[in-house]
């Protein structure tokens, strides 16, 4: 294996010490909370081995080089690197995505073999040679596609959500399975809002703010539920927020329509494309 | 100074045209002979999006074909849409240069 730029290095360091504190954290809530319920086992458990999949995925990522990635010298690799990173959390389809990484693999390739740097060749800061790349696509509306890609995201975890408490419960029947009402907001504010801000980061390569909002997003989860359970508890709001739990995919037809919705997002997607073409 | 960005792509993109209306090429290459006929200090940044963006408006078609050093290299050639539109950005780029001249030439500088 090749050496790792030191991008990747600090981003592996990050997402390992990120992991082991999410494992002693879970370990410390579990020795010092109140008897738990075999389902809130269950759901801790089911996070921290998302968490060090994802983390484990992102770290692979990082340290995997292409076939022919791995040609390339240690500068011209950093530069690939960066705009792959970059490149890869863009609002680009995965098949733009893919043209343009083979364009830029060759181009540096043959940059290098005609003895060159590879700041010369894509400039000292990539990120304005992937956005040009980008702009390049004809993209205009960057709030349309995250609010898309939002709306794609609420509903999938919405119906994994709903699956895995139907799991394991063991309820009957999926459309009878009942999601808390407080995870709701949350789910949308991680959809609409954190995964779009976490991407913007990733491809700028800024880490602290990557690790820091999923965690002020968690740190306010539970802020909010003490202070509601120390001050609110009477308002019928609050108990509806605390103890409510709502049956959102109750029939196949809700399903149909959730589906239906995801589907036309893409087909939105599409057409947002190919219509951005002609204004460019 | 002015910035000239929109200018120089607008004819960035007639002189590529023009270039791939002689023969197929790739990005590379494409900037190797801008570099050689006239534009120096051209950069691989400004030039491989001006080929994507032409591509894109069906100005271009490009195909993959292998290549000794690695990924598959993209070939680009000029469609009909490209060679109407190279058509029309020389009489714009004759008559404009024609006006520029005289204008040029009359105001005393």
């Amino acid at each position: 294996m090749r050496g790792l730029t030191k991008q990747s290095r600090k981003w592996i360091m990050g997402i390992g010490v990120l992991i082991l504190l999410l494992i002693a954290g879970t370990v410390v809530l579990f020795a010092v909370a109140k008897p738990q319920s075999e389902s809130r086992s269950w759901i801790m458990i089911v996070i921290v081995a998302l968490a060090v999949l994802c983390g484990g995925a992102g770290a692979v990522m990082r340290i995997r080089r292409t076939k022919y990635a791995a040609l390339l010298q240690e500068d011209f690799y950093a530069a690939y690197e960066s705009i792959m990173v970059g490149v890869r959390n863009s609002v680009l389809s995965r098949f733009e995505q893919k043209e343009i990484l083979l364009d830029v693999a060759d181009l540096m390739l043959q940059a290098q073999e005609n003895g060159r740097a590879a700041g010369e060749v894509v400039g000292e800061d990539t990120g304005v040679f992937v956005r040009k790349m980008i702009e390049a696509c004809g993209y205009r509306g960057k709030f349309a596609f995250n609010l898309l890609y939002g709306l794609q995201t609420f509903i999938g975890v919405l119906i994994i959500v709903q699956a895995a408490i139907f799991l394991m419960r063991g309820d009957a029947m999926f459309f009878e399975t009942t999601v808390g009402v407080m995870i709701l907001p949350y789910l949308a504010v991680m959809s609409f809002v954190l995964i779009p801000l976490l991407r913007v980061f990733i491809a700028k390569q800024k880490m602290l703010p990557v690790f820091l909002l999923p965690a002020l997003l968690i740190a306010l989860f539970i802020a909010v539920n003490e202070v509601l359970h120390a001050f609110g508890e009477n308002a019928a709001w609050v108990k509806v927020y605390l103890d409510g739990e709502v049956n959102v995919i109750s029939s196949w037809w809700i399903l149909i329509i959730l589906a239906a919705v995801f589907i036309a997002c893409f087909l939105i997607k599409i057409w947002l494309r190919r219509r951005s073409l002609h204004l460019a | 100074m002015a910035d000239h960005t929109q200018l120089i792509r607008g004819i960035l993109e007639g002189c590529i045209l023009s270039l791939l209306s002689e023969e197929e090429s790739y990005g590379y290459r494409v900037i190797e002979r801008l570099r050689e006929m006239a534009f120096e200090d051209i950069q691989e940044s400004t030039v491989y999006p001006i080929l994507t963006r032409l591509e894109k408006r069906g100005l271009l078609k490009g195909v993959r074909k292998p290549s000794r050093l690695g990924p598959p290299r993209k070939y680009y050639r000029l469609t009909k849409a490209g060679a109407d539109e190279l058509e029309a950005f020389a009489a714009l780029w004759s008559r404009l240069k024609d006006d520029v001249d005289m204008i040029l030439g009359e105001v005393p500088k």
